[in-house]
């Protein structure tokens, strides 16, 4: 149990980028209202609650959301303009403390031990965090916690427009009726193997040894559960960090022990964080590569490039030589990420040169073709020849 | 061995002879600076690092003649931080002593044996001459060299092209973004046309030396090698020329001549000095790698804008004939061009955003600077 006091905040917007979209146009207030890709294969983004009462929620495919909600207005992403508002909720956050870190463009942890005296106990501050956001026209949920893992989990639990104080003393009642799905790092996999062992709330977990649950899970998994249940956590809020990055990640169902799919699965995400920077048309010059071992030792490592990239050949070329230069020498590799930040709007402005044709132009017009295939026929219409399974 | 000279006179010998000595010296002993007195009262210094090779000399009283490889680095301090006035050297039994005034140093000497040959020597029947003035070589190479390449994983871009003909010297180097020929007139000469690419390092050292000597420098090229005689007129007592030495780069340079455009629709006319301020100031606000933007009409507009950081906009005179457009450049490699011309007003010829600009004196032709632009995002 934690006896830190509850100053770590999670805000986290209602339905950012609906709720952007009738900032831009009023006369969406009020009506059933779905973001996001209006392609073939396009996926929901962010809907409104009006439109979440229908079943609508992000990430589904967008037929499904038409399905669903048929009568609902449907607007293609507008990432500048969310980008925009997202800068002025970071400028409401900063006037609070500075020990803030953006998870995304619509949520942060906000570390408030410093601003207490200034500006009173972190509920008031949560209060007034609300009360100038709702001056933008938005509304958004904040989870006030002693750490960032029950802040988190806080602000889920009040969402909309809600405000939710964990005290340390309520750690115990507030976590352990909770299924255990509400832990981070518990996805089906995991959730399935402890439902196999009678285990279905967070106070189930936090109930039985330490050991049985490593033993179940693994060392490092169990330990770091068991940490979690008992409403431990000890990350701080690290300003700055995971703002503006794009990038894809994967946790994988079965360590990855091999070089070659190891590279594999470099390459699938370097594509993928190539689409997405071109999809919300940035481009970035800092290359990372995230690497998380069985035993949850995660290690990464950046590079910063003369110029702005955004093509899959220039971030795995990077992460490709970031992860040869690592040298696992047997490696058993639980996660992968590639992720770019240095942020600038793309495509990158590039040098033309003299003696080569072949990079610079030629490769932005392939990119340019693949992603409106891509948007046309689906995530899987065109792959990279290598990523095909063998036959 | 055993002379005297002037402190001055050993100084600048020594700081000449030392720019040919590596920071990552191959062999031990070329961290030294080869110090060789002869009969004559001429006393040689020199360094190599195997590509290239400066040797100077200066006159003093020999009292002794003889050959010592010295420590460079050590023995450049030391002299530099002697007095004016005399200075002894005598060489013994593996070191040397330096006595100048009151101060005595003895300094422990590397291997003259294990020195190598130094390839300074006159040429062979087969090798070709050339002669020009070294005010003329030296301007057209502060024209040149700083548009080699220094990626060494393209060797040959970090030299420097010389097509000798009978009469005519044509420098030209490139780094892929932009390229800058020059031509010269000489003395002499192969009967048909020699190429041969020099270390970019080599030339700046050979521009180096011939700032402000207002002589002749003659070339002697043969196998695999280059040689310059530099004398240096006007100074006395410096006791003779100084040679500077370099092999060729081997590889094949790319056909620049392909690359220069046969002339544009669009040109505009502007007066230098206007615009290297223009894009000097402008450019401030085009960091990290960003271009400046020149919007070519009636007036040139410059402009330069880096997110989170800010932008900067400056219009100035220009005459124009042709469609208005923008074009971007990375304003250090503009800069480098317009600096590199001499004549009071510049000329920019360019076809598109995405084609190759020209960068020539007005009614001039001796040099030229063909700029690749920045594709604009």
């Amino acid at each position: 149990m934690t006896g830190a006091p509850s100053n770590i905040l999670h805000v986290d917007m209602d339905a950012f980028y609906a709720s952007v979209e009738v900032i831009k146009d009023p006369s969406l207030a009020g009506v059933p209202l779905i973001v996001g890709g209006q392609g073939g294969r396009g996926v929901v983004t962010s809907a409104s609650y009006e439109a979440r009462a229908f079943g609508v929620t992000s990430a589904m495919p967008m037929i499904r959301a038409r399905r669903l909600c048929p009568h609902a207005v449907f607007v293609p992403n507008d990432f500048s303009a969310y980008t925009e508002v997202s800068a002025k909720i970071g400028a409401v956050f900063n006037s609070f403390t500075p020990l803030v870190e953006p998870l995304s463009l619509d949520e942060a942890f906000l570390d408030v031990s410093g601003s207490v005296k200034l500006f009173g106990h972190a509920e008031a501050i949560g209060r007034r965090i609300k009360g100038r956001i709702a001056e933008l026209g938005l509304t958004c949920t904040v989870g006030v916690a002693p750490n960032k893992f029950l802040a988190k989990v806080a602000s889920a639990r009040a969402k909309p427009d809600g405000l939710l104080v964990i005290r340390p003393e309520g750690v115990e009642a507030f976590l352990h009726p909770l299924p255990v799905t509400a832990l981070w790092g518990v996805g089906a996999q995991t959730g399935e193997a402890l439902e196999r062992l009678g285990l279905k709330t967070v106070g189930d977990l936090a109930h039985i040894p330490r050991r049985t649950l490593e033993r179940a899970l693994g060392d490092a998994l169990g330990a770091h559960l068991h940490s979690l249940a008992k409403g431990n956590d000890d990350r701080p809020v690290t300003p700055g960090e995971a703002a503006k990055s794009v990038g894809s990640e994967e946790t994988y169902p079965h360590d990855l022990d091999d070089t070659e799919v190891v590279l594999r699965e470099i390459l699938r995400l370097a594509d993928r964080t190539a689409g997405r920077l071109r999809a919300k048309g940035l481009c970035g010059r800092t290359v990372t590569l995230k690497v998380r071992f069985s035993n949850f030792v995660t290690i990464t490592r950046s590079r910063t490039l003369p110029e702005e990239v955004d093509a899959t050949a220039d971030l795995y070329g990077v992460t490709r030589a970031t992860y040869l230069k690592l040298d696992p020498a047997r490696p058993r590799i639980r996660l992968l990420g590639v992720s770019v930040s240095g942020l600038a709007p793309g495509p990158p402005a590039r040098q033309l040169d003299l003696l080569s044709t072949t990079t610079g132009p030629r490769r932005q017009e392939a990119s340019k073709a693949i992603d409106s295939i891509r948007n046309r026929f689906g995530e899987r219409a065109l792959d990279l020849a290598s990523l095909l399974d063998p036959p | 061995m055993k002379f005297r000279c002037e402190r001055d006179d050993l100084l600048g010998a020594v700081q000449f002879a030392s720019r040919a000595i590596s920071n990552r010296a191959t062999l031990p002993v070329l961290s030294g600076l080869r110090i060789e007195a002869n009969e004559t009262g001429s006393v040689g210094v020199a360094a190599t690092d195997l590509e290239l090779t400066m040797q100077t000399a200066l006159q003093a009283g020999v009292d002794e003649p003889g050959l010592g490889v010295v420590p460079g680095r050590l023995f450049n301090e030391i002299v530099r931080n002697l007095g004016s006035g005399q200075v002894s050297l005598a060489s013994g039994e593996g070191e040397i002593e330096i006595a100048s005034g009151r101060g005595h140093f003895r300094v422990r000497t590397l291997m003259p044996d294990d020195y190598p040959a130094l390839p300074v020597e006159e040429g062979t029947p087969d090798s070709i001459s050339v002669e020009m003035d070294s005010g003329v070589l030296a301007g057209s190479l502060a024209q040149v060299v700083r548009s080699a390449s220094s990626d060494e994983s393209r060797q040959v871009l970090t030299g420097v092209l010389w097509e000798i003909e009978p009469g005519r010297l044509t420098l030209a180097a490139t780094d892929s973004y932009r390229l800058a020929v020059s031509e010269i007139e000489v003395e002499g000469g192969p009967g048909e046309v020699v190429k041969v690419i020099l270390p970019a390092r080599a030339l700046a050292e050979l521009g180096r030396a011939l700032q402000g000597t207002g002589g002749r420098v003659r070339t002697l090229v043969r196998e695999n090698l280059v040689t310059f005689f530099l004398t240096t007129g006007g100074q006395e007592g410096s006791g003779g020329e100084s040679v500077i030495a370099s092999r060729f780069i081997e590889g094949e340079f790319p056909n620049y001549r392909r690359l220069l455009p046969e002339g544009y629709p669009n040109a505009l006319t502007v007066d230098r000095e206007s615009l290297l301020e223009t894009v000097k100031r402008v450019g401030l606000l085009a960091q990290n790698n960003l271009p400046v933007k020149l919007r070519l009409a009636g007036e040139l507009e410059v402009s330069a804008h880096t997110p989170d950081v800010g932008e900067g906009q400056e219009v100035m005179d220009a005459e124009y004939r042709g469609e208005s457009f923008v074009i971007a450049f990375n304003p250090q490699f503009l800069h480098d061009g317009a600096s590199a011309l001499r004549t009071k007003r510049v000329v920019l010829e360019a076809g598109d955003g995405l084609k190759p600009a020209l960068l020539k004196g007005e009614d001039e032709s001796t040099f030229t600077y063909l700029l690749m632009p920045v594709r604009l995002s």
